[in-house]
């Protein structure tokens, strides 16, 4: 009997030779080759810092296992809430009236999302991979069977995912009770930890051989934890193998496993059609938002927001995306407030408060992380953004309004991060008004180079964590751009304060003649950067076409 | 007529969360006949479609296709049938001459390649065959979704607005195609709002409102039935038995 059914093993074929094809396509203009150049450097400068980095750091054996069996443990916990919030089988809108009425089995349908699940991920699972890798006794063991893991890992979460979705819909009650917007925030700030201790770094002592000891200490011996992670246990054993002898029989069990789980995950005898209809329409319509927002409650719908700004073009336009965010948004909303607190409690043990370093660190916190993860301005509007040329509005107005409450937003978390701070005695206020000062500005800047750069070329932007292997080119290069456009507005800066004290001093009119040119410099550079970016965004919102996005 | 009982429908209802979408439901479509579906929007005819393809599982009632029934020969009912959605979407990466030949072994067409061209000739598609399916315009993406259907060699065909964002050609040669297909032998559910359309083209009409059946029968027995007798519309019969004021029990 064939795995799948052989129209299933064509469409496979048909994507891959479809992918390779875009990818041609791609590479058949300046700007596509431009960015497939940065993003390949990006990402192996990144994987390769990763695996052959200084740091790199292996646990010795007796820590090794433990440590797999945690970090396995930690994945299959995040994937399993994951397949509470998507319930059923997901199917792209492209896909889901065609495959369902024809005649595939379901089994089929789910060893074939399995199948294009496990493509889709190979980006991820290299990354955990090599992430493992370099602190296990041997790295090729510890890659090969974390890759292994992550796709038994997938498996595990899409048959949790067909169980909880045919258990709702036989009207379980405790799992219509799962209060999904809680369980979204937990699995993000639970994914963002994992991202932020691989690529901040920190993770290379808390993962190698101190944390492990002292993780242990604290919980190692303790029987839950124990039996929480049991079945992570044969993967967790080939991870950490040192040997050959002792990494082929536990490959091998876990490859048996593996297909194991493959295979009862499409065995499941559930009929999630409808769940399905519902749960792909819920991600299509947040990939059409770019991610950034699900369906309407009918609560949220009943609230009028005032016209903060009045009722003019600029603030009809504010007051239209504000409604749309705080009605559409309200997850993306509370998990950016999370983020922020975990994002300031972590500058708190680290950073020394009198260190300036807090400050800065938790500011680019802010507009990096929240610009590329929040994008309620033009990124969501990907399917409006022809008819919104038509309305009676200049471009630079449609613009600057546009941006506005995303940069509203940030600059009240950055705000409120500062004085939960500054009240928790962290910082002077002499350090922090000023910065208080220039983060609105500087995230007009941030947030309108993002958007510059969208409507130039734009690209529809994958929900949830798939966003975050997209594009990898176009952002090396828009972060080179705005740290470039940072430097020289610094060096303007700079140099007119320089000039400022040399006037001051061939004038003998004291100190105050530098703080004065520092003043007048900065707010020159920091009016003419703000103008600049609203002006190209307008010009950028004029010669804008949605015909050709990059996929 | 004497012909095969291609789609039998008894009893369907549909329901989501305690809002009844389709309420008993019974309907027959033959070999070679058109049944044209009306009705208002939200009378259920989308759902009805939705359910008779297989895409929604079926709740109450029983749906047999080619004879095979829905409930326990799923996927044999599901080969002897094709859907064409209101709004297509074609796989975004695969050209079109490839979605028409993933289509046709997922049907299990034999000789595809000159059944596709000889569609995609029908449908003024030839000059786009590469085109990925993400580049088609509206109007593309519905004649190649009826290229999907018919290279399938369906023995029902469900159709749920087949026309939406098709040019006058693409209407006239659907219109034609639709015809011949039925002349071969092909039962065919059509629903549309078009209703000069599905006069000109249906055997029998079925007329829905509010997830009930408020008329099945020919246009002319409509118009004996519902209008006296007189040479009304479609439009007016339809406008004079669904809306406000109008029930399923007055009409029956």
């Amino acid at each position: 009997m064939a795995l799948l059914d052989p129209a299933l093993v064509l469409l496979l074929r048909l994507k891959r030779r479809a992918y390779w094809r875009g990818f041609k396509r791609r590479l058949s203009t300046k700007r596509g080759r431009l960015f497939a150049f940065a993003g390949a450097l990006f990402t192996l400068l990144w994987l390769g810092a990763m695996s052959l980095g200084p740091s790199a750091r292996q646990a010795s054996a007796d820590f090794a296992l433990p440590t797999a069996r945690y970090i396995l443990t930690f994945f299959a916990f995040l994937s399993a809430g994951s397949a509470l919030l998507y319930r059923g089988l997901y199917m792209p809108e492209d896909e889901i009236e065609r495959l369902f009425s024809a005649p595939l089995s379901r089994p089929d349908l789910v060893r074939y999302r399995l199948l294009t699940s496990f493509g889709r991920e190979i980006l991820f699972a290299v990354f955990i991979g090599i992430l493992l890798a370099r602190r296990m006794p041997r790295p090729e063991f510890a890659f090969l069977g974390s890759l292994l893991s992550m796709w038994a890992i997938t498996c595990g979460s899409k048959g949790l995912s067909i169980l909880v979705g045919d258990a709702h819909q036989k009207g379980a009650r405790l799992i219509s009770r799962i209060p999904r917007g809680w369980l979204r925030l937990l699995v993000g700030v639970g994914l963002w930890a994992v991202f932020a201790l691989a690529v901040m770094g920190i993770g290379d002592s808390e993962l190698s051989d101190a944390a492990p000891r002292s993780l242990m200490s604290i919980v190692g011996d303790t029987t839950w934890l124990n039996w929480v992670s049991f079945p992570s246990l044969p993967w967790a054993r080939a991870i950490s193998a040192s040997t050959l002898s002792e990494f082929l029989p536990a490959f091998g069990l876990c490859l048996v496993l593996t297909a194991l789980l493959f295979e009862i995950a499409a065995r499941i005898p559930s009929d999630f059609r409808e769940l399905s209809l519902q749960t792909s329409a819920e991600v299509n319509l947040k990939r059409a938002r770019a991610g950034t927002t699900s369906a309407m409650s009918v609560s949220a719908n009943r609230r009028h927001l005032p016209f903060v700004l009045g009722r003019s073009q600029f603030g009809s336009i504010f007051w239209m995306r504000l409604t749309s965010i705080i009605r559409r948004a309200r997850g993306a909303l509370i998990f950016s407030v999370a983020i922020t607190g975990f994002g300031a409690y972590f500058i708190s043990t680290v950073f020394d408060s009198a260190h300036t370093e807090g400050l800065v660190g938790l500011g680019l916190m802010c507009l990096i992380y929240m610009s590329a993860g929040l994008r309620f301005d033009f990124r969501s509007d990907l399917d409006h953004l022809e008819s919104m040329r038509a309305w009676p509005v200049s471009a630079a107005k449609v613009f600057a309004a546009s941006i506005l409450p995303l940069v509203c937003w940030e600059s009240l978390l950055f705000w409120a991060a500062l004085i939960a701070l500054r009240l928790a005695g962290f910082f002077h206020a002499d350090q922090m008004i000023p910065c208080a000062v220039l983060f609105p500005p500087v995230a007009i800047f941030w947030v309108g180079m993002e958007n510059i750069l969208f409507l130039l070329n734009p690209v529809r932007i994958e929900p949830g964590q798939g966003a975050a292997m997209q594009h990898t080119g176009r952002r090396l290069i828009l972060l080179l751009l705005r740290m470039a456009l940072l430097a020289i507005g610094a060096g303007l800066v700079w140099g007119g304060t320089w000039v400022g004290g040399a006037l001051g001093a061939t004038l003998g009119v004291g100190e105050w003649a530098e703080t004065w040119a520092l003043s007048v410099s900065l707010g020159v550079v920091v009016l003419v950067w703000v103008g600049a970016v609203l002006w190209a965004g307008g010009r950028a919102f004029e010669r804008m076409g949605i015909e050709n996005v990059d996929p | 007529m004497d012909s095969e009982v291609v789609l039998d429908v008894q009893g369907l209802s549909r329901k989501f969360g305690e809002q009844l979408a389709v309420d008993e439901l019974c309907l027959q479509v033959r070999a070679g006949e058109i049944l044209g579906l009306v009705g208002p929007n939200g009378a259920g005819k989308t759902t009805t479609l939705r359910s008779l393809a297989g895409i929604l599982p079926l709740q109450d009632g029983d749906v047999r296709v080619a004879g095979f029934d829905v409930r326990e020969e799923e996927l044999q009912a599901k080969g002897a049938l094709a859907w064409v959605p209101d709004d297509a979407k074609p796989f975004e990466s695969l050209t079109v001459l490839e979605q028409l030949e993933f289509n046709a072994h997922l049907y299990k067409t034999e000789h595809w390649r000159d059944r596709a061209e000889a569609l995609l000739e029908r449908f003024d598609l030839s000059e786009k065959r590469d085109a990925i399916g993400s580049e088609l315009s509206r109007g593309m993406r519905q004649k190649l979704a009826l290229c999907c259907a018919w290279i399938a060699d369906p023995k029902l065909v469900l159709m749920d607005e087949p026309l939406l964002g098709l040019d006058p050609r693409g209407i006239r040669e659907a219109r034609l195609a639709i015809r011949e297909w039925a002349d071969s032998g092909v039962a065919v559910v059509l629903s549309s709002h078009l209703l000069e359309w599905i006069e000109a083209l249906a055997d029998r009409i079925l007329i829905m409102d509010r997830g009930q059946a408020v008329f099945t029968g020919t246009i002319d027995q409509a118009r004996s039935d519902l209008a006296g007798g007189s040479d009304g519309s479609l439009e007016e019969i339809f406008l004079s038995i669904t809306g406000p004021g109008a029930t399923a029990e007055s009409v029956k």
